[in-house]
């Protein structure tokens, strides 16, 4: 058992401001799943989402005293904000949000061998669920992924945004709804929420 | 019909991360230098100076300030024992009765 096991994380970034590469270990095995399924979340792509972690773990490792302890931010809410930025600005500059769909989720399921009629619908599902949600505007995008996937409270995603907690729920009203309106649109979900038998199939 | 839709949200999963992401990214690290922020004392001793110094919520404090400056006039001893009349005499040092020779 590591002697870091049980120090906060915050008592850890002020040891890796002293260049502490235990220290620095320690958080990365403690956060790089978690950080990760943001990444995931926000660019739709494996590879993305693993260079997006790596790049904020060793950006924070060269730059340390970017996080201010006298500020009195919690580790996580400012390292959130870091893989979101990070994540927005890779999105940008490959504009590669409409062409992912769902293809490491393709390739897990060629790999897997049983109930392949039942995985290729879940597929199905997940990747109409996905496409709705990339093809939300970015700021509903971040706005939906923090409250609602990564299960931050509306305040803390607010901070992380830089914006008001009202101007967040507004964004979040938007994003639920823009979800709903595209999967409807594509015949997804019909009126009341379901989805119809013999759901449309997207190519 | 909200409770529905979030439950269809929650469908959304994420692809495992390779299992070896934690190491490499500690092995990368090992490649890079650390950009020690670099003070010099007098530098430190600024810093703590005037964190030392810092008020934490300054119209909070002034409005404490005032009202405390406020409640000690009203309620100390030599205040009361002014009569109204005084008041304008002390306040402006006007001296009532003038003997000659006081200036003296």
């Amino acid at each position: 058992m590591s002697e870091l096991e049980h120090v906060a994380d915050e008592e850890l970034m002020i040891r890796i401001i002293g260049a502490d590469h235990e220290a620095f270990s320690e958080l990365v095995g403690r956060h790089t799943k978690m950080f990760y399924a943001a990444a995931y979340r926000m660019c739709a792509n494996q590879n993305d989402a693993e260079d997006i972690v790596q790049d904020a773990f060793l950006k924070l490792w060269q730059r340390p005293e970017a996080w201010q302890p006298d500020r009195a931010a919690k580790f996580t809410t400012w390292f959130y904000r870091v893989v979101t930025n990070l994540s927005i600005d890779h999105m940008r500059k490959a504009k590669k949000t409409q062409n992912t769909k769902g293809s490491d989720h393709l390739e897990r399921i060629k790999d897997s061998g049983s109930n392949q009629q039942e995985l290729l619908e879940r597929h199905e599902q997940h990747d109409n669920l996905e496409r709705a949600i990339q093809a939300l505007p970015e700021r509903q995008k971040v706005a939906l992924n923090l409250c609602f996937y990564e299960g931050l409270s509306n305040k803390e995603a607010a901070e992380i945004m830089e914006i008001g907690v009202k101007a967040l729920e507004s964004l979040l009203i938007r994003a639920k709804a823009g979800v709903k309106t595209i999967l409807m649109r594509e015949g997804v979900l019909d009126d009341n929420l379901h989805e119809p038998t013999g759901g449309r199939s997207h190519g | 019909m909200d409770k529905m839709f979030d439950e269809l949200l929650e469908k959304r999963s994420v692809p495992a991360m390779r299992s070896n992401l934690e190491y490499r990214i500690t092995q990368e690290s090992l490649r890079v230098t650390p950009k020690v922020q670099q003070t010099n004392r007098l530098e430190d001793f600024i810093r703590a100076f005037s964190d030392a110094l810092l008020i934490p919520k300054p119209a909070v404090v002034m409005g404490l300030v005032l009202v405390c400056g406020v409640f000690l006039g009203l309620y100390s001893g030599d205040f009361e024992a002014l009569g109204a009349a005084d008041e304008f005499d002390v306040l402006f040092m006007v001296e009532d009765e003038m003997i000659y020779g006081d200036f003296l």
